[in-house]
């Protein structure tokens, strides 16, 4: 497999400590090149992704980690306006949440979510997790071209 | 002149005859002390008259004259055994009895003594003077004895007896009469006027003793009529009568006129005194057994007079009269306790209907004629007696809703003769509505048409209420079980939510405590390393216990899917888990069953009861033994026994509690006192049980699995680990 192109990931997390241990941890994952990006709610994921506002002329992530439970827009309403716009849905989308109700699970998928991980509980757990999970999707998986799709 | 003295005093001798032989007929028929007297009395006389017929009026031979002085002695009797006869009623006194005796021995010693009498006409020496004037006192006072006697005895006795004593009395007077004339005024046989007065009387006594003694039949009647009428009377009011008091009152009064009696009492066959006439119950039932009394037998006892001396003499025909009169009043008396006991009935019956509330009513349907029982008329707040009101009236006040309906069905038992069974409502006069059930069926006429229609009606307002209160209840007590389960649910709810928000922070300050020591840790003092270290103690022990919280909450929240388990695998899993940080413990695993459960649930089951086993028992080198059997009913019990130190008796129950916790430790390696709430939750939602046994050491737990959640009794053997 050849070398790519960095992967971008985004982070959406409303609270400033989560956000700081994914974000730690993704960069700490050895021999990865990933761009991670964070905001803190669902309206800022939008922006982003649609270029609005303060996010104006940012390139579109690779790969979205979504807390479910944030402030002005939840994670599931997110995942259901991303997945229904054509020009967004290749993007995938994991959701990474505290919460492991089997509502929570069945609805990420039933809206077209790529994955549902349960946030570790602990650093190790978290760093573990984020590891492999970076690993995943910036190794195994093929992603898609979102430039091209956009 | 002369004939007709003669004539009649032919006639007085055979009156004197015909009265004797009378008198010794009755003796025959009696054979009793009075009747013995009557027919000596009239015996005597007669005698004396036949001989007298054929002595010759002249004469003075010696057997003439000893002959005239037998019939003289003979004659002289006559007031005395009159007297017997009277006494025999009423003893006399002792004055008059020796009186009686004395002078009448005295006169006849006196007649055989004296020389003879002389011829009538000649001179009349003294002691003739002397002893005819004996004679007559003892004639006098003798006869004046009884006729007062039988006078005085006639009062108060029933009209033909009181008339025979009274008729007997005056016979006995103008006997006495005619004698004393004849003394006092000797004849010697020729017909003057005072011989035939005389004579006269003679008759008129006979004729007397004759009516007295053996009155004719017709006079008889005559005089019994005014008995007879009463009697009649009687027994009219006997067929009237509807109670045995009545019966009493009826007869006794009449019973007791006709015979003659004092008194008397109608006896049942216990001796108890019915009621009495003249006396008081008390007497009558202590003189009922007296041997004067007179006692008519009856069916269902006896009726007992209580009459006078004379009653049995004089009284007889009345009593025969009396005896037939026997048989109307067992009649009467049978009559008086059918009713009773048809009242007796009637009066159970109106007390069962009160009881029950049941009013019993009756409907000709053709003459539209209504019949209620005193029930129905209580039922409906009305009085007994009081008038019925008519259909319009009563349709009136049954609710408007339930009135068409109840036409109908009336209507359909009138025209096809259905039976009729309703609630209906039925305002009462003071406004109240009761509940009424009715029903009623017909009786068809002979014509095979409805025509008579009988049934109940019976109040159920209270059992309507009670009901309507109970479905009240119900329904109070399924909307309290709703909110109990939605309160908790909520409950479950919040717990979840809490229990997920407090997992950011504690996630925070893990991850931030871990980064603190890799970032920074080479340059910590090793104090503030150890802070470092509490911390995240602390902070894992609180991530464990929202962990169990949202694990509780999750259990009865989340439906979960079952699987066939074999435990024994399932223990041994549970168990190696358990032990990796108990190196010294033991635990065997006897046979375990296969049971049809959620796996997570199951395994939870086991890793906790054993994980509290080896971190509760308070020694390294613990031994556990996991065992189960099937019971009777199906169903499995397993038990997860330890020698440690145990539960006390008064936690064996507690500990299944949330947060109950023996030690109170903080640190998470003891467990957070969720472990046990969680498994008794499975347990209770699998419909089984969790309990701990009261045991002399160590811990017992034991599960029950209800029969539905065994798969099989048991599988391959288990093993024990070390």
């Amino acid at each position: 497999m050849s070398a790519r192109a960095p992967i971008r990931v985004l982070v959406a997390d409303d609270n400033e400590d989560h956000r700081f241990l994914i974000v730690r941890a993704l960069r700490d994952a050895d021999g990865l090149s990933l761009e991670v990006d964070s905001v803190q709610d669902g309206e800022e994921v939008l922006d982003l992704l649609y270029g609005r506002g303060q996010f104006a002329g940012r390139e579109k992530p690779n790969l979205v980690l979504l807390d479910l439970k944030m402030p002005r827009m939840g994670g599931l309403e997110v995942l259901e306006r991303v997945k229904n716009d054509p020009n967004l849905r290749e993007i995938p989308i994991v959701v990474l949440s505290s919460s492991d109700r089997p509502e929570d699970v069945n609805e990420t998928y039933q809206l077209g979510g790529n994955s549902y991980v349960t946030k570790p509980s602990t650093l190790a757990g978290m760093r573990a997790g984020i590891a492999e999970l970076s690993n995943y999707w910036a190794r195994v998986a093929v992603l898609p071209d979102t430039e091209d799709a956009g | 002149m002369q004939p007709f003295a003669d004539a009649i005093q032919y006639l007085n001798d055979a009156l004197f005859i015909a009265l004797a032989v009378v008198a010794l007929r009755q003796w025959r028929a009696r054979r009793d002390e009075a009747s013995s007297w009557v027919a000596a009395t009239f015996g005597i006389l007669a005698a004396v008259v036949m001989f007298a017929l054929f002595l010759p009026e002249t004469g003075d031979a010696l057997w003439l004259v000893w002959t005239r002085k037998v019939l003289i002695a003979f004659l002289l009797l006559f007031p005395y055994t009159l007297y017997r006869f009277a006494g025999s009623f009423q003893r006399p006194g002792r004055a008059m009895a020796l009186f009686a005796t004395a002078a009448t021995g005295a006169i006849i010693v006196a007649s055989f003594v004296l020389p003879a009498f002389p011829e009538p006409g000649g001179p009349r020496p003294l002691w003739l003077a002397v002893y005819v004037y004996l004679i007559l006192v003892q004639w006098s006072v003798l006869s004046t004895y009884v006729s007062v006697q039988l006078w005085r005895a006639g009062a108060g006795q029933p009209t033909l007896a009181r008339r025979r004593m009274r008729i007997l009395a005056a016979a006995a007077a103008a006997l006495d009469v005619a004698l004393l004339l004849q003394a006092i005024f000797p004849t010697n046989g020729e017909a003057t006027p005072l011989l035939i007065v005389v004579r006269l009387l003679s008759t008129m006594s006979v004729v007397l003793f004759f009516g007295a003694f053996a009155p004719p039949a017709l006079i008889r009647v005559a005089w019994r009529r005014p008995e007879e009428q009463a009697l009649q009377q009687a027994q009219l009011g006997l067929m009237a009568a509807t109670r045995v008091e009545d019966v009493v009152s009826t007869l006794l009064p009449h019973g007791v006129r006709v015979v003659g009696a004092t008194s008397g009492a109608l006896i049942d066959t216990h001796g108890h005194v019915i009621g009495s006439h003249g006396v008081s119950a008390d007497w009558a039932a202590a003189h009922a057994p007296d041997p004067h009394a007179m006692r008519l037998p009856l069916r269902q006892g006896q009726l007992v007079l209580w009459t006078g001396p004379h009653s049995p003499y004089f009284g007889r025909e009345e009593l025969d009269l009396l005896t037939r009169f026997g048989v109307v009043i067992d009649l009467a008396w049978e009559r008086c306790d059918l009713l009773e006991h048809q009242r007796q009935t009637t009066a159970r019956l109106e007390q069962a209907q009160q009881i029950a509330h049941l009013g019993a009513w009756e409907w000709d349907m053709l003459t539209g004629e209504v019949v209620w029982s005193d029930e129905m008329f209580r039922m409906l707040e009305m009085t007994p007696g009081d008038e019925i009101p008519s259909l319009d009236d009563y349709l009136e006040r049954v609710h408007p809703e339930d009135r068409t309906r109840l036409l109908a069905s009336m209507d359909a038992s009138r025209q096809f003769g259905r039976p009729f069974d309703m609630d209906y409502r039925f305002r009462l006069a003071d406004g109240s509505i009761r509940t009424i059930h009715g029903q009623g069926h017909v009786i068809a006429g002979a014509d095979k048409a409805p025509r008579h229609m009988i049934g109940t009606a019976h109040d159920i307002t209270e059992r309507k209420m009670t009901e309507e209160v109970l479905s009240a209840a119900y329904e109070g007590e399924r909307s309290a079980r709703l909110a109990f389960e939605r309160a908790n649910a909520e409950l479950e709810s919040f717990v979840y939510s809490v229990s997920h928000d407090l997992k950011s922070p504690i996630i925070s300050v893990l991850g931030y405590l871990d980064y603190l020591k890799l970032d920074f840790g080479k340059d910590f003092p090793p104090e503030a390393m150890h802070y470092i270290e509490r911390i995240a103690s602390s902070a894992n022990y609180m991530e464990a216990l929202i962990q169990d919280l949202l694990e509780l909450s999750r259990v009865g929240r989340v439906q979960t899917e079952r699987s066939d388990v074999d435990l024994n695998a399932l223990a041994h899993e549970a168990t190696e888990e358990a032990t990796a940080g108990h190196p010294d413990a033991s635990v065997t695993i006897e046979p375990l069953p296969v049971l049809s459960i959620n796996p997570l649930r199951a395994r939870q089951l086991f890793t906790n009861l054993i994980g509290n086993a080896l971190v509760h028992s308070g020694k390294p080198d613990v031994h556990v033994r996991i065992s189960a059997e099937i019971s009777r009913d199906g169903g499995a019990t397993v038990l997860v026994e330890d020698d440690g130190r145990g539960i006390p008796e008064a936690y064996l129950d507690r500990v299944f509690g949330v947060f109950e916790r023996l030690d109170s430790s903080g640190d998470s390696a003891m467990g957070t006192g969720i472990g046990l709430a969680i498994c008794r939750k499975v347990m209770d939602a699998l419909g089984g049980s969790i309990s701990a046994d009261p045991v002399e050491s160590g811990t017992r737990i034991r599960m029950r699995f209800p029969a539905e959640a065994v798969r099989a009794a048991t599988s391959p053997a288990g093993a024990t680990q070390p």
